[in-house]
């Protein structure tokens, strides 16, 4: 596809889904299933504590769609700016935030070109960097963004949603890509990254007292290893020079 | 001993007061916390709290529509991130001072959850929840059995109760806080809260277990404390972690 025909299918990707995918933007992460608002809740205090979140630092979203980290962020003290290509999804985020009390700057910008000067302690990119096919041009922006010393976090599914986006990607246009995490971290490398350090998903609830929930606990850190490269979310967390 | 407390005239009173009064005696910084939680802390303990909500969720099997009651809901924030989430979400303090806050947040954040000043070793709900939660709260009663028929009473039948507590060593962690303000903060076994919950009429009573509540790097040590986790936890269960249990009103 052409590179105007991707982004435009991102900008347009709010309009095409409808007023109950639109519902969903705004509610999240909440009201969904309860394993999936768990899901993202406790996916959010991993970025809080890998990122080391806390009140008065600053922190740039790229590719933020509807903002509800930024604002999650926000209400944890943090001075939270949310950048996406789609004016729509800035819009709705701008809206919510409006509702909530809350004081968050979200602004249209395309996270391959974005140019931030410099100013951010850190700068998250969650589910982001697979909508696009330059990763590249973002983990530049990333470290135009950072001043020296600041940290990046990135969750990305694994590069088996190469398969697993096809549905939405061929439904909306959008791009769903997978990376591995061997090509993100020469990526990072390349663009002048440091300390890259890859931590490893877990499976996100508590065991029960039942036996067969013990038995998957006790093999949860074995299974999550074995099956990391197929399966298990990408956390990459670097530094800036 | 625990709920065979025998109450000397006049110290049933001053427990609660203290727990009433807690709010005004905490002080400037006490008070903001109260209102940022579970944020604005380190980032361990604020990502401590929003983790221990996800489970709540997945526990209780939270959807929108469902309804909850949260008792010794102090300053809400766990009743209004469950309103947020689309319940129908009360939760009931004995501190007006807590209730207070609470609704002041819930109408800054454009919330609809009720907050009332009420006190968990009576009151009478009407069996009319889908789900209660005690979320580190059992602890400041030395009447865990009051506390559990108030829950009962609260549930329909079939609806399930989610505990989260410190363990029987928060007797002693928690002695700054008794010694400083009068409140209480008592440590239950989970034995004992099993038995508790049985006498009450709860059923289907299951335990779970605590975990780290963080991503493991690649570093040897992350990953050996990883791989080692749910063996420790399992080990030093019932000296360190967290107590959790649900169970289902009959």
């Amino acid at each position: 596809m052409p590179p105007d025909d991707r982004k435009q299918a991102e900008i347009d990707y709010p309009t095409a889904i409808g007023e109950e995918g639109r519902g969903w933007l705004r509610k999240k992460p909440f009201a969904s299933i309860p394993d999936e608002t768990a899901r993202l809740l406790i996916d959010f205090a991993h970025v809080v504590q890998l990122l080391e979140l806390e009140p008065g630092m600053s922190l740039c979203e790229l590719g933020c769609g509807s903002g509800w980290i930024s604002r999650l962020a926000t209400r944890h003290g943090v001075r939270a700016e949310g950048y996406d290509i789609s004016p729509e999804m800035i819009e709705i985020a701008r809206e919510v935030a409006a509702e909530e009390g809350l004081d968050v700057t979200y602004d249209v910008g395309d996270m391959e070109q974005l140019d931030l000067g410099r100013r951010f302690d850190t700068c998250l990119l969650y589910d982001a960097l697979h909508h696009s096919p330059r990763a590249d041009l973002v983990l530049a922006s990333a470290r135009r963004a950072l001043r020296p010393g600041g940290r990046i976090l990135l969750a990305e599914p694994n590069w088996a949603h190469r398969f697993a986006g096809r549905k939405a990607s061929d439904a909306y246009g959008v791009s769903e890509l997978g990376y591995s995490s061997h090509g993100l971290k020469r990526l990072l490398r390349e663009q002048g990254f440091r300390e890259i350090q890859r931590f490893h998903p877990v499976r996100k609830r508590l065991p029960s007292n039942a036996p067969r929930d013990v038995a998957r606990h006790l093999a949860g850190p074995l299974v999550q290893r074995s099956l990391a490269p197929f399966l298990s979310q990408i956390w990459l967390r670097a530094t800036a020079t | 001993m625990r709920d065979t407390l025998v109450t000397v005239p006049g110290t049933v009173n001053k427990r609660k007061q203290a727990e009433i009064d807690y709010p005004a005696a905490i002080g400037e910084d006490g008070r903001a916390w109260l209102r940022s939680k579970p944020f604005g802390n380190t980032p361990r303990e604020s990502a401590r709290l929003l983790v221990d909500f996800g489970y709540v969720l997945q526990l209780l099997d939270l959807r929108a529509g469902m309804s909850l009651c949260e008792l010794g809901c102090g300053s809400g924030w766990m009743t209004r991130f469950a309103a947020r989430h689309g319940l129908q979400a009360e939760g009931y303090d004995i501190s007006p001072d807590m209730i207070e806050i609470a609704r002041e947040l819930a109408r800054e954040e454009g919330l609809d959850a009720r907050f009332e000043a009420a006190d968990y070793e009576e009151l009478d709900l009407g069996r009319r929840f889908d789900a209660c939660l005690l979320y580190d709260a059992l602890h400041h009663s030395p009447r865990a059995d009051l506390v559990f028929a108030t829950a009962r009473r609260a549930l329909k039948p079939g609806g399930r109760i989610l505990l989260a507590e410190p363990n029987w060593k928060h007797r002693f962690q928690g002695r700054d806080a008794a010694g400083e303000y009068g409140v209480t903060e008592l440590g239950y076994t989970p034995r004992r809260l099993k038995q508790l919950l049985r006498a009450h009429g709860f059923t289907e009573i299951r335990r779970f277990h605590n975990t780290r509540k963080r991503l493991y790097s690649n570093a040897p040590r992350d990953v050996l404390e990883h791989l080692a986790e749910p063996l420790v936890y399992r080990a030093l269960g019932p000296f360190w972690t967290q107590i959790w249990l649900r169970a289902r009103a009959s």
